[in-house]
C-alpha cells in the first residue's frame, strides 16, 4: 500500500471507522513506514488536543426557560392560542404592527369627523357652535352704565350684561 | 418521555452543537429552546429520541433560522471559547510553561476551528467532541457516510495546516 492512499485511511483508523480488511493493510504499512507512523501520531495528538478543550455548557437559566415555554405552550394548546403571553412569538412579532394600526385608527377617528365638519354647510354645524352673546339691558338702563347688584350678600358692580 | 427528561439528557449537547453551527451564543440559546419545543411535539413514547435524531432536529431548526434570516457566516460575530461558559478544565497540575503552551495551543485550535467551513466544523465537532460515529453524523447532517469521512479528513488537514501556520505543528 502506498503512502498517498494511507492519508485518508489514517483519520478513519483513528476514529475506529476503518473496515477490518483495511486495518490489516494499514497496520502492515505502518510497521514499515516511519513517515506514516508520524502522521498517525500527529492525528492522535490533534484528537487529544480537541478532547482536552473545555466543554461549552448551556446558560444556567436555559432549562428553566425551556420548561416554562413548554408548559405555556401546553396550556395554550388546551385553551387555544394565547397571543398575549410573553412567550408567544406570534404576539412578539405582531405587537408593533398592531399598535401602529390601533394608533392609525384612533387618528382617523379623531381627524375624519373634523374634516367632514369643515365640508358641511353651516346650518348643519349649528348644534356644535357657541351661542352668540346677547346683551340684554334691563329696562331703563343704558349701555356702559354701572349698576350695583347684590348677590348672596356681596355687592357686585354690574355693567350691562357683565359682572366686574 | 417528558420535556424535563429531554433537557436533562440533551440540553448541553444541543446548545454546544448549535454554538458550533451558528457561532452566536444568544441565538444558539433561542434555537436550543425551539429545538426542544419541536421535540415536545413528538408522539408520546416512553423512550427518549436518539442522540442523532435530537441533533438532526437542532440542525434543521438552525437551518430554517438561517434561511429565514438569510444570515451568512461572515455577518455573524465569531464566538470564541473565551466568551463561552467553560468548564471541565484539566485537574492535573501542570508547570506554568506547559500551561501557557497548552493554552496557546488550545486557543490556536479554537481559532482554526472557527476558520473552518461550516460543514467541516460540524463534522469535526460531532466526531471529536461528541464522539458520534460516522453513521450517526451522516444521520445528523443528512449526507452519505462516505461524505462524512471525506469532510472529517479535510477538516483534519485544514486544522493541521492552520496550526502549523500559527507555529503549533502537531
Amino acid at each position: 500500500m502506498r503512502c498517498e492512499s494511507m492519508d485518508k485511511k489514517l483519520d478513519a483508523y483513528v476514529d475506529g471507522e476503518l473496515a477490518s480488511g483495511d486495518i490489516k493493510l494499514l497496520e502492515a504499512h505502518l510497521e514499515e513506514c516511519a513517515a506514516c507512523g508520524r502522521e498517525l501520531e500527529s492525528r492522535r495528538a490533534l484528537r487529544r488536543l480537541a478532547a482536552s478543550r473545555p466543554r461549552v455548557t448551556a446558560p444556567v437559566d436555559l432549562q428553566d426557560r425551556i420548561l416554562s415555554a413548554a408548559a405555556a405552550r401546553v396550556r395554550g394548546d388546551q385553551v387555544g392560542r394565547t397571543p398575549g403571553s410573553p412567550d408567544s412569538r406570534w404576539w412578539r412579532r405582531a405587537r408593533w404592527p398592531l399598535a401602529l394600526a390601533a394608533a392609525a385608527s384612533l387618528a382617523l377617528a379623531v381627524l375624519v369627523p373634523g374634516m367632514l365638519d369643515n365640508q358641511q354647510p353651516a346650518h348643519q354645524t349649528a348644534p356644535f357652535t357657541t351661542p352668540a352673546r346677547v346683551v340684554v339691558t334691563r329696562f331703563g338702563e343704558q349701555a356702559g352704565q354701572v349698576t350695583p347688584v347684590k348677590f348672596g350678600g356681596i355687592v357686585l358692580n354690574r355693567t350691562n350684561g357683565r359682572s366686574s | 418521555m417528558s420535556i424535563q427528561q429531554l433537557t436533562d439528557q440533551y440540553l448541553d449537547q444541543v446548545f454546544r452543537f448549535l454554538c458550533v453551527l451558528i457561532q452566536d451564543r444568544d441565538t444558539a440559546a433561542d434555537l436550543t429552546q425551539d429545538t426542544f419545543l419541536k421535540l415536545q411535539d413528538l408522539p408520546r413514547s416512553n423512550e427518549l429520541p436518539s442522540e442523532a435524531y435530537v441533533l438532526a432536529t437542532a440542525r434543521n431548526t438552525a437551518l430554517s433560522w438561517l434561511r429565514r434570516r438569510k444570515l451568512e457566516r461572515k455577518h455573524v460575530e465569531v464566538l470564541t471559547h473565551d466568551e463561552l461558559n467553560l468548564q471541565g478544565k484539566s485537574s492535573r497540575a501542570e508547570a506554568p510553561d506547559r500551561v501557557i503552551e497548552s493554552r496557546e495551543l488550545g486557543a490556536a485550535l479554537d481559532a482554526a476551528l472557527e476558520a473552518l467551513p461550516e460543514d467541516f466544523r460540524v463534522v469535526f465537532h460531532l466526531s471529536e467532541v461528541e464522539g458520534l460515529s460516522y453513521a450517526h453524523i451522516a444521520e445528523v447532517v443528512d449526507c452519505p457516510t462516505g461524505t462524512v469521512a471525506s469532510r472529517k479528513h479535510l477538516a483534519v488537514q485544514r486544522l493541521r495546516a492552520h496550526l502549523k501556520e500559527s507555529g503549533h505543528a502537531l
